[in-house]
Parts: C-alpha cells; structure tokens; sequence
C-alpha cells in the first residue's frame, strides 16, 4: 500500500508528459494570475471544455497547475503596478507597491516568491494529513450535516467577500436556483423546464462559469480601458536565507490561517490573505518598516496565506465534495465531466486520484518557485498586454471554450445571458463567486435535505429535533446561527458595548 | 464589508427587476409539486427562491441608507452603467454567436477580433489586422491542434 502511494504520489513527476503538463499550467498560470483582467477562476472555467476529452490526469495536471501558479502570479503585478492581478493578491499590494516604489522590487518579488511556495507546500502537506482523516470522519456524516455544511459555505463566502451579506446570500440562492433547473435527480420530474426538451439536463453550468467569470469581468474591464500601469526597474531576486529565514514563523502563522480559512467550504485565497494581513499587523510588533509603506512582513503574509489556501481548499473538495473557494468548486464541475464524484467515496474507490492531486500540487509549487524567480523581464513586458486586446481575446476563448462542450450555439447564448447579468451584478455590488458555488453545491443541498427530511418520515419537528440532537449537527446548527446573528445590527451593537464595558472595566 | 459607495444609477431599478424574477421563480416553483409534502421536489427551490426575495427585500432596505447617485434618470445610467462601448462589445458578441455557425468559426473570430480592436484602440486598422491574424492564428494552432476542438467550419469554405 506504502509502495503505491509513493507510484501515485510521484506519478505527474516520472511521466514526462504530465510534468510538461503541470510546468506548462504552472507557467500559463503565473501570467494569468499576473496579468489583470484575467483570472485563474476564468482560466480553469475555459480549460474545462477544453480538457473534457482528456485523461482525468492529464486535466488536473493543467489544471492543479494554472490554480498555483495563478494564485502566486497575482503577486508580481500587485508589486510591481500597484494592481492587484488577482483578488488574492489585494492584501499585498499594500505593502508590496511601496516596496517597489523604494527600488527594492526585485527583493520584494523574491521574497514573494518564496514564501508563496513555503505557503503552498504547507497546504499541500496540510491536505496529505488532514483529508484522509476528515474523510473517514465524514463517511459518519448524515445528509442533515452536508446540508449545513453547504449553507455554511453559502453564509461565509456571502458575508466575506461580498458588499453584504444579503446581496451574498441572494447570489448563492440564485445559483442553487440555476442548479435546480432540469431533471429531479431523487424523482425525475422536471422542475423549471417549460415545457423545453432542452432544459431537461439543466442549464449547462460550464457555461455560466465562463459567463460569470469570462464574459462578465470582461465586460467590467471595458470601464478601465485607459488605465496605464506605473513601470518598476527590476533587479536582483533571489532572496538571501537571512532574509527568508527571518520570516519563518511569521509565514507558518499565516499558512496556518491560509489551510483553515481555504479549507472551510467557499472561501479561498482572496480571503485568507486580507485575514493573513490583518494578523500580521496586529501580531508584528516590530515590522521591518510601518504596514503600508513597504513592510516585508505585510508581503509575507498574505502570500503564504493565499498559497497554502490552495492545499487547504482541496481538503472539503476531495473528502466532502464541497468546494473549498470558487477554483475547487469549478474544478468539482471538471470531475463531474469526467464521471467521477467527489465525495468521501472517492478516498476509498480512486486512492490514486488524491496521492496524484498531493503530488501534483507539489510539483506545481516547486515549478512556481523556478518560474517566478526567472524570466522576470519577458515578464514584465507581457503583462502590460493593452485590455483593447486582451478584453477581446478573452470573449473569443469564451466563446470558443462555450461552444467546445457540447459544439451547441445556444450554450454561447446561455454564456453571455449569464455574461451580461453576471456585469450587472458586479457593478451593483453582487459578487459571482457565491452563484457557482450555489450551482455546484444547489442539487447537493436539495437531495441532502430531501433524505434528512425523508429518514424521519417528513416529520418537521423531528427534522427540527435532529438538527440538534447529534453532537456534530449541533456545531453545524449553532454555526449557522452565529453567522447570520454576526450580520445583524444587535451584534454589532452588543460587540460596541461588550468593547466598551471592557474598557471601563480595565480602568 | 467595504466603505459605503454611493448609489449608481438603476441599482434600485436593478434590485426590483431582481425581486420580480424571484417573486416570478417562486410562483414557478409552488407549482412544481405545491405543498403536497415536505420533501417534495418543489420544496428545495421554493426555500431558494423564498431566500432570494428575502434577501433582496433586506438589500432594497439597505440601499435607502446609501447616498444617492450624483445623476439620476436614464442619461445617468446610460454613461455610467451602459457606456456605448459596452453596448457595441455586446453587439458584437452577439454577431459573432450568430455568424459562427453560418461563416465558420476562422471568418467569425477573424472578424470579431479585428472590429474590436479597432473600436477598443481607437483606430490604428493596421495594427488592429495585424494583432488579430496573429492571435487567431494562435488560437486556431492551440485550441484546433492541440486540444482538438471541433471549431464550427463554414460550408462553403
């Protein structure tokens, strides 16, 4: 068992044609993430359609890829043009862009480098040790827990990333909405359908991600045509071991809360790095410059942070078969295409397939390391890439990524449907990220909930009654709860009062 | 989560339209299976929906406490919400959707590559046909050859 661990974990190492392409998707990915406007959620949307015919290998090669890449590219256009590539890349630029504005650009992508990849081997190995636990707990899990668990994952990416909760929760529930539309999966009765054949197998969600993360940022980005990146002189990267061994626990503090924060269902990297940094500006008592103008600590944290969220995000993907932030969730959808389903089960009947994800990640990380401390000038000239060509380049690759899933035309209609309301909804302060979970975790939810209500024979107070009456339920139950009291005005109220009765007690 | 942004025009008007499609989505899914039992296959989108106008009532009340946007009416929305670029580039997918299949994916992107660009840059149709050959060619090279896609072709080609 030992010895074929080892084979699987090492299979994307040994076979040349994976490691192309892991170093392929690793490479892609760092100017994906680096460049703005395109997204590593956008670029793994695309890639799905692309890869659907491939070995299920070969995919997450690509795929496992162009998210660590991506998530570490984001960095280098946040230092060096104080725009933040990639949402999880917004914690550092602030301190990032006044490092470059010193002359030490090189210094700060180095160690930027460095420290995302400490950051991400400690997700992975987080991932090697915790899902083989929490995936023979979760076998002990009812469908009652999965429900919970799918509305946590609804609540905390609503209440974190969006304007408000509300706005959040309302795009969750719309996408469990666009999840519904179809076929019943417990009694094959049509609900939503109209009376169209074609809305029989549901909307094809392939094509609302590529809507809403194609088409929609696409759009979006048309308001920022004009907007001229500042240039950076660039010069030596490689970080000294001085310099990185000084960060050490700082960067293993900020893993820890990267693997947590990416492990909980729904939310990522973006998240985890903007907590990473609030850490480390409330931990640092002595940062090597003030937090805003070029501390080092303020790069480091939010990069380990959103590199080891990555790890971390696998963990509820592969042992739950929730997604852990909006990449695994349309990485769920690759794995429904190519017939398998995540899940606890997937542990027991596809070992191969988690010891070559941990393998995979692995590899990616150590390609993200030789990759972002070389090639630094070709770089720089790629990513000021003017958006009057990009914008129109990513429209085309969605179209053609829509159109290659099923060689249907009306999936492009779809895609842009979902395109332009996707636009709308980003301008009016609704984020997307919560509408595919919703589309991935929504079927899920409704058997879920079906069967939790079906094993007590549709008894409503027993429903009631068992939400509470398993240990483990009731932390779920109580969770819930405390997330949606976090979000009224009274706890907001009571925390001012509870601050305020602290402070005259201390005197 | 973030600082208080002004209103932009039509985000109220958006928020309706919202609460009316779910509103719409919630009488659809009561008619799924009614309320014959509590694990029917109607229930689970009738709680979707239920949440989805919940919440867009608590966003309707939460935008009151926003500042009103500077402009207002349709001319406001219009420049700040719909520039016309926006309303071209969406012209211009939904030319580009309609004539895949008639002129064949290479004529279609060709020229959907080339019209943009110039319209994006302003100008310049050289450097707009010249960037637009290339990217296509990369394209077709990566996606047809590489990836094996099956590109709609014209017939007449």
């Amino acid at each position: 068992m030992e010895g074929s661990t080892l084979s699987y974990f090492l299979m994307s190492w040994l076979d040349p044609s994976l490691l192309a392409l892991t170093a392929a998707g690793t490479l892609a990915g760092v100017y994906i993430g680096a460049i703005p406007g395109l997204s590593v959620t956008m670029a793994v949307s695309i890639l799905i359609s692309f890869t659907f015919a491939w070995d299920v290998n070969d995919a997450l090669a690509l795929m496992g890829g162009v998210f660590c890449g991506g998530v570490y590219g984001g960095s280098r256009t946040a230092i060096l043009l104080n725009i933040p590539g990639a949402p999880s890349a917004i914690a550092t630029a602030i301190d990032g862009f006044p490092l470059a504005q010193r002359g030490e650009a090189g210094r700060a992508i180095g160690v930027s480098t460095v420290m995302s990849v400490i950051g991400g081997i400690t997700g992975v190995i987080a991932l090697a040790l915790a899902a083989p636990a929490i995936s023979e707990f979760a076998l002990m899990f009812a469908p009652r827990d999965y429900l919970l668990l799918a509305i946590i994952g609804i609540l905390l990416v609503g209440a974190l990333s969006g304007e408000s909760l509300a706005k959040g929760v309302f795009a969750g529930a719309l996408g469990v909405l666009i999840g519904m539309v179809g076929l019943d999966p417990m009694t094959a009765e049509g609900r939503f359908t109209f009376g169209q054949v074609s809305l029989l197998g549901g909307i094809p969600y392939v094509a609302a991600m590529i809507g809403f993360f194609g088409v929609a940022e696409a759009l979006v980005q048309l308001h920022h045509l004009h907007a001229t990146p500042v240039r950076q002189k660039v010069d030596r990267i490689v970080p000294g071991w001085d310099v990185v061994k000084k960060y050490i626990p700082l960067s293993i503090r900020s893993s820890v809360i990267g693997v947590v924060v990416g492990a909980l269902p729904g939310t990522g990297g973006d998240i985890a790095a903007l907590m990473a940094y609030d850490h480390a500006k409330r931990s640092v008592k002595k940062p090597s410059r003030p937090f805003g103008q070029g501390a080092y600590e303020g790069l480091v944290a939010p990069e380990t942070a959103n590199n080891a969220a990555i790890g971390g995000a696998y963990i509820p993907m592969l042992t739950l078969g929730l997604p852990g932030d909006a990449v695994t969730a349309v990485i769920i959808g690759a794995l429904f295409i190519h017939g398998l389903k995540p899940g606890p089960m997937l542990m027991i009947e596809t070992p191969h397939l988690f010891w070559f994800t941990v393998g995979n990640l692995t590899l990616a990380n150590i390609f993200t390391l030789i990759f972002g401390l070389t090639g630094i000038r070709v770089f720089a000239k790629m990513v000021e890439c003017p958006r009057s060509i990009l914008i129109p380049l990513i429209i085309v690759l969605s179209v053609v990524g829509t159109y290659a899933i099923q060689n249907s035309v009306i999936d492009i209609y779809w895609m842009l449907a979902f395109g332009v309301l996707g636009y709308f909804m980003k301008m009016y302060g609704y984020q997307v990220g919560p509408v595919i979970l919703g589309v991935i975790l929504g079927p899920l939810m409704d058997v879920s909930y079906r069967r939790a209500m079906l094993s007590v024979r549709d008894d409503p107070v027993m429903f009631a009654w068992e939400m509470v009456a398993n240990p483990l339920t009731l932390v779920l139950t109580l969770s819930v709860i405390l997330l949606l009291a976090s979000q009224t005005p009274a706890w907001a109220t009571a925390r001012t009062r509870l601050g305020r009765w602290r402070e005259t007690a201390r005197r | 989560m973030t600082e208080a942004r002004p209103r932009l025009p039509g985000e109220r008007a958006f928020s309706l339209v919202l609460l009316a499609f779910s509103l719409f989505v919630l009488y659809q899914a009561y008619r799924i299976s009614g309320f014959s039992s509590v694990s029917s296959p109607g229930v689970f989108p009738m709680l979707a929906a239920l949440v989805m106008v919940g919440s867009l009532v608590v966003t309707l009340l939460q935008e009151r406490k926003l500042p009103t946007p500077s402009g207002s009416g349709p001319m406001a929305f219009y420049r700040r919400v719909t520039p016309p670029v926006l309303l071209i580039m969406v012209a211009l997918i939904v030319a580009l959707m309609l004539m895949m299949e008639p002129a064949g994916f290479v004529v279609a992107a060709g020229g959907f590559l080339f019209a943009s660009i110039l319209i994006l840059q302003g100008g310049r149709p050289v450097r707009a046909a010249v960037i637009s050959a290339g990217a296509l060619a990369a394209i077709y090279a990566v996606f047809r050859l590489v990836f094996q896609v099956v590109l709609p072709e014209a017939e007449w080609l």
